[in-house]
């Protein structure tokens, strides 16, 4: 079950790639989008809850990316880098989403605030103990609308952490934040979803 | 309580980041705590959920879209470099260049044209215009005393006085063709010493050489500036601006803008060098007594005859038909020069916007001798104001339109008094000019080795009645062995004849080093100054 893939972890795989990318091989750059497209894109769908969104979140990531390339100098790994971006990006992309939402005014399908963050504007499930007849795609859909309901800092590291599968080392690279704050922060994540999951399929 | 604190610690327990005391202690704890044991397993359960959400595949189009968007991107930053440096490609650097070029051309042709105006200021009389004046002249080897500077002096202040005389009220015609004919050299006897200290401007030439060299092969060291042919007799017609008429809407308010602009027109007129300009403002009654005269309602004979007027040849009457000033004035220069007192030269201000800027007036040439209307024509001056109004040199405005300095409204008024300056030189027929000179005819090339781009100097044709000799004609006699008699003052005119040492001559006029002389038998020319003198 577990999808932490093999990460490049010891040497950088991408470096001749990225090398090449940088001298303006837009072949080398285009391998590279083949090669972490996928990831990327899972990232920021997590992040966002919206396929559609994750999708120019990552083509915009990459667009920054390739005008970066430059400025890369191998610091981090290349995949984590990528990540910091479309990170990056997810949370611009979100900002503006809420600031959107609080000019047009919200409709019923937009998460609505509550005293415990946002939440879904369903209806409480009103039978809780037979989470076991919901459909798996249900319930990844009311899982991923939990993470959404979280803070921007708990889904991140939530997003890295489970789905991406990154030790809490590349965390603290993609994130910019020390080690005890990214632990710390991912605890505290994990308790909030916990909580929020409870709260919506009931046992679990 | 404690259960409190190891919820808390749960997670980090999970995770295997607590201390190993902390985890014997949590792990002591969960066996005996149902609730404990149970966040833990929900904890675990949280995370397995969450490693158990679906990877989302990447749609197919989405490498195909980021690498196309990449492509397009470098493509728009190559082809800013291309645009920028690629000549073929090149758009805002052409732009700029055309439009400096453009303005380079206007402030040329300009210059080019109105070369006169921009002598308007150095006329003003005394020590402040002789200064320049006899900087401009270079110092010549040529003078061989330091006698030649007050008899330059006392020439400049002679031409000086001459000039305001034009320009002031109503100049007799009596003294005006005295003045231009003969122009006396106090003390200085007319012989060879005279050469040097006459400024020749036009003939750059060595008193020496000018005397030994033959005729042609001096030539090729003359050289003209328009500020030589200025001084060239030139015909001249003796004109009256009339008021002007406004019949814009604007003007019929204020009234001022069609005095502004016979003034205006009077000055341009005035440094066109082809008019002299007489006084308006004594027109006025006369004028009146007169249109109603010719109005019919009057027996012409009772009427005051418009020749009356001080000898005006041609009267100007305008009328003023529009007069849209853009929103004046509105802009601010940017970069504009300070006017030098007096000369309004420089880059005049680049406003903001765009402005038009219309004047259309209708300028009638009369007859002042028999009020038949020579010409009617309606000129018109328009200014767009687009990155500004640049490079006005000439005349300045008339004081009443002060407010329009600088702005389109400005450009719009001189085009229209150039135009008008145009029309009434053009329209008025060639028999009312009088003087040495008519409208410069092409040259026939006909002196031989002369260099044709002299040809500006126009041979004057003899014109024995209409130049008014002077009172007492002063008689000079050949000096030299043979001297040519020329068709006009410089050495690429035409030969007439040659004339022998002893001959006497009447002096006509004098133009530098040049007398125009008559012979006994009544032809005319040019000859060298030096060759003569008044011992026969």
């Amino acid at each position: 079950m577990s999808n932490i893939e093999g990460q490049p972890r010891a040497r950088d795989e991408d470096f001749e790639l990225v090398c090449l990318s940088q001298k303006g091989d837009v072949d080398a750059f285009g391998a590279l989008v083949e090669k972490h497209q996928k990831n990327m894109v899972n990232i920021a769908y997590r992040m966002l809850g919206d396929y559609e969104g994750a999708c120019d979140v990552v083509q915009d990531a990459f667009l920054s990316a390739h005008k970066a390339i430059g400025k890369f100098r191998g610091d981090a790994m290349f995949s984590t880098w990528l990540c910091r971006i479309v990170i990056n990006v997810s949370k611009n992309h979100m900002k503006q989403m809420r600031l959107r939402l609080q000019r047009e005014g919200a409709s019923i399908d937009i998460p609505i605030e509550t005293e415990e963050g946002q939440l879904r504007n369903d209806p409480p499930d009103p039978t809780p103990s037979i989470a076991e007849q919901f459909e798996k795609k249900e319930v990844q859909a009311k899982v991923q609308s939990c993470i959404n309901s979280l803070d921007d800092e708990y889904r991140e590291v939530l997003v890295l952490r489970y789905i991406q599968g990154f030790s809490y080392k590349e965390i603290c690279d993609v994130l910019k934040i020390p080690d005890g704050t990214a632990k710390s922060r991912l605890f505290r994540a994990r308790d909030a979803l916990k909580d929020r999951l409870k709260k919506v399929l009931g046992d679990l | 309580m404690e259960c409190k604190v190891i919820r808390e610690r749960l997670s980090a327990y999970l995770e295997g980041a607590v201390s190993p005391e902390e985890k014997r202690l949590i792990g002591g704890h969960l066996p005996a705590c149902k609730s404990c044991s149970a966040a833990l397993e929900d904890l675990r359960k949280t995370e397995f959920l969450v490693k158990g959400l679906e990877k989302v595949e990447p749609p197919a189009w989405l490498k195909q879209k980021v690498m196309a968007r990449i492509r397009v991107e470098q493509e728009a930053r190559k082809s800013i470099i291309e645009k920028l440096f690629y000549p073929l490609h090149v758009k805002i650097p052409i732009e700029a260049f055309a439009t400096i070029l453009i303005a380079m051309v206007a402030i040329y042709i300009f210059k080019a044209v109105t070369p006169e105006m921009k002598h308007i200021p150095s006329l003003s009389p005394g020590p402040v215009a002789l200064a320049p004046a006899e900087k401009a002249i270079p110092k010549k080897d040529l003078s061989p005393s330091e006698k030649g500077d007050p008899a330059r002096y006392v020439k400049e202040k002679e031409k000086d006085a001459k000039e305001e005389k034009k320009s002031v009220v109503a100049v007799a015609r009596e003294g005006e063709s005295k003045a231009e004919t003969t122009k006396p050299f106090p003390g200085k006897p007319p012989s060879e010493d005279m050469l040097p200290k006459k400024e020749d401007e036009a003939l750059k030439l060595p008193s020496g050489t000018f005397a030994l060299a033959p005729a042609e092969k001096a030539v090729p060291k003359k050289d003209l500036s328009p500020g030589d042919m200025e001084e060239l007799p030139r015909s001249v017609a003796r004109v009256a601006v009339s008021r002007f008429e406004d019949k814009s809407a604007k003007g019929k308010s204020t009234g001022q803008i069609g005095d502004g602009m016979a003034e205006m027109l009077a000055n341009a007129l005035f440094a066109s060098n082809r008019f002299i300009v007489l006084e308006r403002q004594s027109l006025g009654d006369v004028l009146q007594k007169q249109d109603f005269g010719a109005s019919g309602r009057v027996k012409t004979a009772a009427a005051p005859r418009i020749g009356e007027i001080e000898g005006a040849d041609l009267i100007i009457i305008g009328t003023i038909t529009e007069f849209e000033p853009g929103k004046a004035g509105a802009a601010g220069g940017v970069g504009g020069i300070t006017p030098v007192p007096g000369r309004r030269l420089g880059v005049g201000g680049i406003a903001a916007g765009m402005r038009t800027s219309h004047v259309a007036m209708i300028v009638k040439v009369i007859d002042a001798k028999t009020s038949r209307i020579l010409a009617s024509e309606q000129v018109e001056g328009k200014a767009t104001d687009i990155g500004g109004v640049t490079g006005m040199g000439g005349g300045g405005l008339a004081g009443v339109f002060g407010g329009y300095s600088n702005t389109p409204m400005e450009k719009a008024m001189r085009v229209a008094i150039e135009e008008a300056v145009r029309v009434i030189v053009a329209k008025t027929p060639p028999e009312y000019f009088r003087g040495s000179q008519t409208l410069r005819p092409q040259p026939v090339i006909a002196a031989p080795a002369t260099v044709p781009t002299q040809g500006q100097q126009i041979p004057a044709p003899p014109s024995p009645s209409m130049h008014t000799p002077g009172p007492a004609p002063r008689i000079l006699y050949v000096k030299w062995p043979t001297v040519s008699l020329r068709e006009g003052p410089g050495l690429d005119f035409k030969i007439l004849m040659e004339i022998e040492k002893g001959t006497g001559l009447s002096v006509l006029e004098e133009k530098g080093p040049w007398i125009r002389i008559r012979l006994e038998d009544g032809r005319e020319g040019w000859i060298g100054k030096a060759t003569t003198s008044e011992i026969p």
